[in-house]
């Protein structure tokens, strides 16, 4: 199950947000080595403000957080538009149906075979929530060491400019076209077979 | 017309492909604008099953794809060549497409590989450039591109090339893999979980006693397991069992050398 995050609900989620800014801190700051802010318990950068939404995968035992992205709008600061502008060999993509994903992270307590299955309950959780939202596509930046995991999805996934190294890493900027038909585009290996998206969970509606 | 223009043309065409015939005209045209000469769609597994009629692929069996000389590629599966080539070794230790004149900074070269070398630029084939395409769970595969013997590299075209080949290669693994029997792929149902437990322990070198031990089973349950394990993939040493665990991407290398039990 995919719970979304937001600022409406964020109250609602509390444990679960700490649970997923903590295993940002391990797989960003500890294991990639990224150059990312932190506390020492919590990595949460200028882009986690009240307009980030989150996708959450929760262990529907323990209520950790599993699997999780970050979508950030591209009418506002985003890390494509902000950070990586020369990923783009055009005009970085920017518009109110276009959403970016950061921060994909899946949990370092997941063994390989749960890993998998998260994975492919978070993206369907994405794909549904962009039919569900209007949302035509997604961007991003990859590390080219995903790329070619990253297509082989079966979706239609594009490149925004040729692949660049900076600071050691060859990244590329990407953008994930999104149709009602994407989630039957999913090669066997990818897909979830359940509805995976919970917008609403019924304590919230007990709470208002 | 930009580069970008060009690889997104390459990319619409690829997902319309529906036989590997067309794909081989696609990525040979696009490797010749690219200003390469060969390209070599492959997985790295046993090529035995190649033909010129290309039904391997077409049959859903096995992604191989070349435009490199008949003869070398004959020699190639014969020798089977593929299992040591210094080019997929380097390929299996990076995602990022890297020049054949690199290869030393990836593995070290034995005689044996420099052997190979020899053999490739006889062959005709001298640089080129390999885009690594790992797929956890899947056999290993690379899309390379090669020049003839005295052609330099087209340097500029390096990051497109990067691009291109990811791209070839998916289209090819999504031709073979829709292709393939789904009934074939259901009849390979998953071990289970305490048997996989059982075999990840075995391939991080513990005895029966102790993975009876860590997963507080007795040792005659961990023989019962491994066992069953063994029969479900027909094998009868632990080796084997392991490898063909790895092979079908039940159990994942990273799984193995984790460094928590």
């Amino acid at each position: 199950m995919v719970c979304l995050v937001n600022s409406f609900n964020r109250s609602q989620h509390v444990a679960l947000l700490c649970s997923m800014h903590q295993d940002r801190k391990r797989i960003f700051v500890d294991t990639l080595k990224w150059d990312v802010p932190h506390d020492g318990t919590f990595e949460r950068d200028q882009f986690d403000d009240e307009f980030a939404e989150y996708l959450i995968v929760r262990d529907p035992d323990t209520g950790e957080h599993c699997a999780s992205m970050r979508l950030l709008r591209t009418d506002r600061p985003h890390i494509l538009g902000s950070l990586f502008t020369e990923l783009c060999d055009e005009a970085v993509p920017s518009a109110p149906d276009i959403r970016e994903v950061t921060r994909l992270c899946m949990s370092p307590r997941l063994r390989a075979r749960d890993r998998l299955h998260a994975r492919n309950t978070l993206i369907r959780g994405m794909v549904e929530y962009a039919i569900l939202t209007g949302i035509k596509a997604f961007t991003g930046v990859a590390d080219m060491t995903w790329f070619s995991q990253i297509l082989s999805a079966g979706w239609d996934c594009r490149p925004l400019g040729l692949p660049k190294t900076l600071e050691g890493k060859t990244l590329a900027g990407l953008i994930i076209h999104i149709t009602p038909d994407t989630l039957n585009g999913f090669v066997d290996s990818w897909r979830c077979p359940s509805p995976a998206l919970r917008v609403l969970e019924l304590d919230e509606f007990r709470a208002a | 017309m930009s580069s970008l223009e060009d690889i997104n043309d390459f990319i619409t065409a690829s997902r319309r492909v529906r036989t590997a015939r067309e794909l081989e005209g696609l990525v040979l045209s696009i490797s010749r604008e690219m200003g390469f000469d060969y390209f070599a769609l492959i997985h790295h597994v046993d090529l035995a099953p190649m033909n010129d009629e290309l039904s391997h692929m077409d049959d859903g069996g096995l992604l191989a794809l070349t435009n490199y000389p008949p003869e070398w590629v004959a020699a190639y599966v014969a020798r089977n060549i593929v299992v040591n080539d210094p080019v997929h070794l380097a390929s299996h230790r990076t995602s990022v497409g890297f020049r054949w004149d690199e290869v030393n900074k990836l593995i070290d070269v034995t005689s044996a590989h420099r052997h190979i070398r020899d053999d490739t630029l006889k062959a005709g084939l001298d640089q080129g450039f390999t885009v690594p395409a790992n797929i956890p769970g899947e056999a290993n595969g690379s899309c390379s591109f090669a020049m003839r013997f005295g052609r330099a590299l087209p340097e500029r075209n390096l990051p497109m090339a990067q691009l291109i080949g990811s791209y070839a290669f998916q289209a090819a693994r999504d031709l073979v893999l829709r292709r393939r029997d789904t009934r074939e792929l259901k009849r390979k149902s998953p071990l289970p979980q305490r048997q996989l437990e059982c075999i990840l322990l075995v391939a991080k070198g513990y005895n029966d006693a102790e993975i009876g031990q860590k997963l507080g089973i007795t040792e005659e349950t961990v023989k019962w397991y491994l066992k069953q394990a063994r029969a479900s993939y027909g094998v009868n040493k632990r080796v084997q069992l392991v490898m063909h665990a790895i092979w079908d991407g039940q159990l994942p290398l990273s799984e193995v050398f984790r460094s928590a039990p």
